[in-house]
């Protein structure tokens, strides 16, 4: 009987889902923790600079994919079908719990606590907001930073007092540069882009985590009215008795 | 039963427009990675795509014999193209040459912009119509979701029932049968160029049997017109690839045919939809590729055939700018032009199980009349969901609520006589919730009603032996049953006007102006700063030149904006309509919830009938 309380229960907490299947409002979901707009204390301050890009696109790269796999798995995940919101029905998969970990708005634990997998979209967009900070301010103390000998095109045995030559000086910060302005130029629209494929299944995730957990209860419910067919099929009528009950065997 | 068909009908409206985008570019990174390349290309002036190049060269080689070399050195303003080559040309003169230089550029731009434009438009269909896709392997898909919450509860023998279209299951295939096969597609596949693939996938889009004219008369094959035969702009739209046909007769060949195959057997107009192992899929065939199979009981099999998709639409076939190399003509001249996009053809839209069943498929007036209950349903039968609004049904023999629908598969009479719960008759059907509700109310119905198992014993010899039975004529108690309340799934307003005119005002708004018609009348007035200068002519001037900017900016933003607002709205639409037609289910598992809590509070005898009890 618990089982079949259990299943109407989650049931009838899915009728009333139902009723809530528009999308998430989502809009203020980073409040006033944005991140200042600077490298300093997010992950891209300890990288080396020619490494960034191959960094942001594999991470954003895989936390999408991850995010795809969720969506095609949606049957076979864990759903915490009669949770009172829908972001908290699907926890966060891993790649994206590490990236929001390093962004600022989810840095604290309660903040990391709630982090559901509808995010994805948010802190892919707080994360390319935060790479093309990190890659503005680098562009605007460009010369101080290509000074500091990255990149490994001056020895760091060299004696700080050594300097560059202006050529080499010059050919790295136009490359440093180059680079800058190509990241700049790609990564917003490329995720943009790459949001925009995915809108439909994105907005309609909630629908479809709600649809999942209809999906069950159904099942669920197809199981109660399974028994009670089974318990008329005992029924006196059936089974062409005037008494359910089974008198006791005769003594011989 | 209509509102079965009608929740599959709005999904239908998204895959009619939907199947024509099915050809796609395949993602060779993943996604992100795939689109990141795209734009990076895109942005990269310096990167031609082939076509482009050998078209711009063959536009000009029959009078200056100009090559790929040529317009790439162009592209880079570079004059090589201008000097004698040996045996290929005489000397142009320099207004000869810049106007053959600009003429290169403006080619290459122009079919470049086409080509991105008709990416961006394929992708912009995927971000609206992925979620509802009703093939296997895509993200989500919706539709087969309802399908299936719709079989677990349907009521009858095969799966999901409507009155017009097929009904639909889904099996998962073994992959011993089925992995030969696909290993020949997926080997077959990769040995195509990218620009093949895309052309593959949309010719085979509808299935193989449907363009071999095999599902004829019910679906037959499209008919190539005359501005899409070789040469064309649209060459490849009827074009047949072979290595790819075989395989996936091969791949039809090796499914199970056999209504037999099928339990329960398959019948009537029952469609299988069949799932390929994700596994298998993903050693045979290349990451974005997908394939999808149909078999259903018809001996013809007007419904059954196989064919391909793509898991994400990134990329489409573009218009044809140079011959087909393998055609019977083939050489290097180009093609100057053609009429574009191609036509859909009649029917293959519908062709599709799933979208059959859309409002778009069927005749308007069975359309635009929803609740229209089919001639001949006897009107005392109950039905679980109905169109009848809040009505009371009352039939003499009690509530029968299946009395009307073929529940069950099969009823083996122990005395040849009798129903489903008759002592010694076995009745089989298939375990939904609407046929265990119809076995238990038949069988309810004539335990607590025509047979009195309590035992007739009054406690007084005035008591009546069966209380429940009516003193006067009149309605017998537990015969009245009223059926769920009912709002037919209605479609939701579609005013494009009215979200033009949205967009229009967006547009005002940037420039801080109340709407206007046309919207271009709300450019910012270049001149308001002559009444308002600056300190300084330099300032003025300089503000001049950046309100300019604002404005286009704003602008070229909004207008990027524009298809995630379109999916936007469509979503709007898309929950709306979900929201309407799921309250007849949310109201159902409300009442079945009141209805089986209720149960909990009955106190059962702890000994029940052992099995054995009718050969005792």
């Amino acid at each position: 009987m618990n089982k079949f309380s259990a299943g109407i229960g989650l049931t009838f907490t899915c009728a009333l889902l139902l009723t809530s299947c528009t999308p998430q409002d989502r809009g203020g979901f980073l409040g006033d923790r944005l991140a200042p707009c600077t490298a300093q204390g997010l992950a891209f301050a300890d990288l080396p600079f020619k490494d960034w890009p191959a960094t942001y696109h594999s991470t954003v790269n895989q936390v999408i994919e991850v995010h795809l796999e969720t969506m095609q798995d949606l049957g076979r995940k864990r759903l915490d079908c009669t949770a009172a919101d829908t972001l908290i029905a699907l926890p966060a998969s891993f790649p994206l719990q590490l990236l929001a970990a390093t962004l600022p708005p989810w840095e604290a634990q309660e903040q990391a606590a709630t982090l559901s997998e509808l995010h994805a979209a948010v802190v892919l967009k707080e994360y390319v907001r935060v790479y093309e900070c990190a890659n503005l301010e680098r562009r605007e103390s460009l010369a101080v930073r290509v000074n500091e000998r990255e990149n490994g095109t001056v020895s760091s045995d060299a004696p700080a007092s050594a300097g560059w030559e202006r050529g080499p000086f010059q050919k790295e910060e136009d490359l440093q540069l180059a680079q800058i302005d190509r990241e700049l130029a790609i990564a917003r629209p490329a995720l943009e882009r790459t949001l925009d494929v995915l809108g439909s299944t994105d907005q309609l995730l909630p629908v479809a985590i709600e649809t999942e957990c209809i999906k069950r209860a159904s099942l669920n419910l197809r199981n109660v009215t399974g028994l009670l067919s089974d318990v008329l099929s005992c029924s006196a009528k059936t089974v062409g008795k005037t008494s359910l009950r089974d008198l006791p065997p005769l003594n011989p | 039963m209509k509102m079965r068909v009608s929740l599959t009908a709005f999904f239908c409206a998204f895959l009619m427009a939907g199947a024509a985008a099915q050809a796609q570019a395949p993602a060779a990174e993943g996604l992100y990675e795939t689109i990141r390349v795209q734009v990076e290309k895109e942005l990269n002036v310096e990167e031609i795509d082939t076509a482009v190049t050998d078209f711009a060269a063959g536009f000009y080689y029959e009078k200056w014999k100009t090559d790929r070399v040529d317009v790439l050195a162009a592209m880079q303003g570079d004059r090589v193209l201008c000097m004698k080559k040996e045996g290929r040309r005489v000397e142009m003169d320099r207004v000869t040459c810049d106007e053959v230089m600009k003429g290169i550029r403006t080619i290459v731009s122009e079919e470049g912009r086409v080509r991105t434009l008709a990416r961006d438009l394929v992708q912009m269909i995927a971000g609206q119509e992925l979620a509802t896709s009703d093939l296997f392997g895509h993200p989500l898909s919706l539709p087969l979701d309802e399908a299936a919450i719709l079989n677990v509860w349907k009521t009858g023998k095969g799966g999901l029932v409507t009155e017009d279209g097929p009904t639909l299951r889904t099996r998962m295939l073994s992959a011993d049968v089925i992995s030969g096969p696909l290993e020949q597609l997926g080997g077959a596949f990769t040995a195509l160029s990218v620009d093949e693939q895309l052309a593959v996938v949309r010719r085979y889009r509808h299935g193989l049997r449907l363009i071999q004219n095999l599902r004829a008369p019910d679906f037959p094959a499209p008919v190539p017109d005359a501005q899409s035969g070789e040469g064309t702009e649209r060459q490849y739209e009827f074009r047949d690839w072979p290595a790819i046909a075989d395989a996936l007769t091969a791949l039809w060949d090796a499914l199970p045919q056999n209504p037999n195959d099928y339990d329960p057997p398959l019948s009537g107009r029952d469609v299988v939809l069949l799932e390929f192992p994700a596994t298998l899929l993903d050693q045979a065939l290349p990451k974005n590729l997908l394939v999808w199979a149909h078999v259903d009981a018809d001996p013809a099999h007007p419904f059954g055939d196989t064919g391909l998709a793509f898991r994400m639409p990134l990329d489409t076939v573009a218009p044809s700018l140079m011959r087909d190399p393998a055609g019977a003509n083939a050489g290097a001249s180009i093609i100057r032009g053609g009429r574009n996009p191609p036509p859909v053809p009649d029917g293959v839209l519908c062709s599709h199980p799933l979208a059959t069943r859309g409002f778009l498929c069927r005749d308007s007036a069975d359309a635009g009349d929803a609740c229209d209950e089919p001639a001949g349903r006897d009107p005392d039968a109950i039905v679980l969901v109905t169109c009848e609004k809040g009505e009371a049904h009352e039939s003499v023999s009690g509530p029968d609520v299946c009395r009307g629908a073929a529940w069950y598969d099969s009823l083996e009479k122990l005395t040849g006589t009798g129903g489903a719960c008759t002592p010694g008759n076995t009745v089989r059907f298939r375990n939904t919730i609407g046929n265990n509700m119809c076995y238990i109310g038949t069988c309810a119905l004539s335990l607590f009603q025509l047979q009195e198992t309590a035992g007739r014993s009054p406690f007084l010899p005035s008591d009546s032996g069966s209380p429940w039975f009516p003193v006067t004529p009149g309605r017998i108690p537990g015969t009245i049953v009223v059926a769920s309340p009912d709002s037919p799934p209605v479609l939701p307003v579609y005013n494009p006007a009215q979200l033009l005119s949205a967009f229009d005002a967006s547009l005002c708004a940037l420039a801080g102006l109340p709407p206007r018609t046309p919207p271009v009348r709300c450019l910012t007035d270049e001149s308001r700063r002559l009444s308002l200068p600056l300190q300084e002519y330099a300032s003025t001037m300089a503000h001049f030149l950046q309100q300019e900017n604002a404005v286009t900016q704003g602008f070229a933003a909004t207008e990027d904006l524009a298809p995630a607002a379109g999916r936007e709205e469509g979503i709007v639409l898309f929950t709306d309509y979900l929201r309407r037609s799921m309250q007849q289910l949310s109201v159902m598992i409300t009442s079945a919830t009141d209805l089986l809590s209720q149960m909990k509070s009955i106190p059962l005898p702890t000994e029940m009938c052992p099995m054995n009890s009718l050969a005792q």
